[in-house]
């Protein structure tokens, strides 16, 4: 005997830890996929970002409903990224890369370039983060995680020119360095506004 | 006597007039990367653009609410779609067509990075309720509606021989429908607001 089951249209919501899996299959996958395609120069950063990102949602922010106030700062964040990468590949930051750590792309399988940065970093990471922004405005917790993710590289492309410089042994001028402080500042101010509303939310149940 | 609903405060003026400034400027710099029909397009979505808003969202501002949700994931589409115009060299190939020799670097640069920059800040203004962000989500979508079926039904014809890609091709339509969808609630939405602020005028 087959069960009765109405034809309404459903909603399907995941469980909160299938979402936590889900962050730590897709970083895992990235992980692999960056090592083997990009490089540990690459896909290092990269992950670390994430899992940071991950610490710092499931610490904070887990269990919460993002604030929509959150909105403008992730929207305000994206364009400092964005205007971030835009100097970096105007100024060859892809070429000074491969020129100053160049052990980090001698695997045969990187294929690693300024059209390849370009493409991940820019309109790849924007389309990325605009459709998390998605899920931000509407409170789901992957919004959530994102906002964590953006916020937290950010930071990391804002200081990677200085780090690169540092790496130099001349401290050249490194591509970014010039407008690093913008995806900086939004991203502290990012991690900063997802404790406190984490604060409020606590304090308003 | 006036009629109020004609009237628009001093800050969607300055707004308007940006809007024909950054109209101005890019269609300059555009015509002369890209050719004439190219931004015959944009600039059009543009003035289109600025037209709808002012008779609509200029007088009863969007609800973010409702209108951020299909603004993300017009942005997030469009995104996409210029993510294969670029792997597969768009602006070249437009370029070729228009006998500007549009470059892959100026491409990258102008629809890579600048105009997305003001479609991304869009969401933001539209969050503050600025008649700036109103008037871009109209262009976005404006340009959803001119720009992208012209993919599939002039580019690939302007190159001669069979019907074949063009750069763009398999990603223009989605972007279109979140378009549609977007101006619907636009203009939803504004003919409720303007019913509910005559009825509280006669009231």
């Amino acid at each position: 005997m087959t069960a009765h089951i109405a034809p309404t249209r459903r909603h399907l919501d995941a469980p909160e830890w299938v979402h936590l899996v889900l962050v730590i299959s897709t970083l895992a996958t990235l992980w692999c996929a960056g090592y083997i395609y990009l490089g540990d120069a690459i896909a290092a950063p990269v992950i670390v970002a994430g899992a940071l990102a991950l610490v710092g949602w499931r610490a904070v922010t887990y269990g919460t409903v993002p604030s929509p106030t959150l909105f403008p700062v992730y929207i305000l964040a994206l364009v400092a990224l964005q205007v971030n990468v835009l100097e970096k590949w105007m100024g060859g930051y892809a070429a000074m890369l491969l020129s100053v750590i160049p052990d980090a792309f001698v695997a045969s399988s990187i294929v690693f370039d300024g059209s390849i940065f370009v493409a991940i970093f820019g309109p790849g990471a924007a389309a990325l983060f605009l459709w998390a922004s998605l899920g931000l405005f509407l409170g789901h917790p992957l919004g959530a995680y994102m906002a964590w993710a953006l916020f937290v590289w950010s930071i990391f492309e804002g200081l990677m020119p200085v780090a690169l410089s540092l790496a130099s042994n001349e401290l050249l001028y490194v591509p970014g360095m010039a407008t690093g402080v913008l995806p900086l500042a939004a991203g502290v101010y990012g991690i900063a506004r997802l404790f406190r509303d984490s604060r409020q939310f606590h304090a308003a149940r | 006597m006036t009629n109020p609903s004609i009237v628009y405060d001093r800050r969607t003026l300055l707004s308007a007039g940006l809007a024909l400034v950054l109209t101005a400027a890019f269609a300059v710099v555009f015509v002369q990367q890209a050719g004439v029909m190219p931004t015959v397009i944009i600039a059009s979505a543009m003035l289109g653009g600025l037209v709808c808003w002012l008779l609509t969202t200029a007088r009863y501002p969007a609800h973010p609410e409702r209108v951020i949700p299909v603004y993300a994931i017009t942005t997030a589409l469009l995104m996409v779609h210029i993510l294969e115009e670029y792997v597969w060299d768009f602006g070249p190939r437009i370029g070729a067509l228009t006998g500007t020799g549009w470059s892959q670097s100026e491409f990258v640069v102008l629809f890579g990075f600048v105009v997305p920059a003001f479609w991304i800040l869009a969401g933001a203004l539209v969050y503050v309720r600025h008649p700036l962000g109103n008037w871009i989500i109209w262009f976005i979508w404006c340009g959803m509606i001119l720009g992208e079926p012209v993919h599939l039904l002039v580019f690939p014809f302007l190159e001669g021989g069979r019907y074949h890609y063009f750069p763009g091709m398999w990603t223009a339509l989605f972007p279109l429908v979140a378009g549609l969808w977007g101006m619907t609630l636009l203009i939803t939405d504004y003919r409720r607001d303007r019913d509910d602020a005559g009825q509280r005028a006669v009231a």
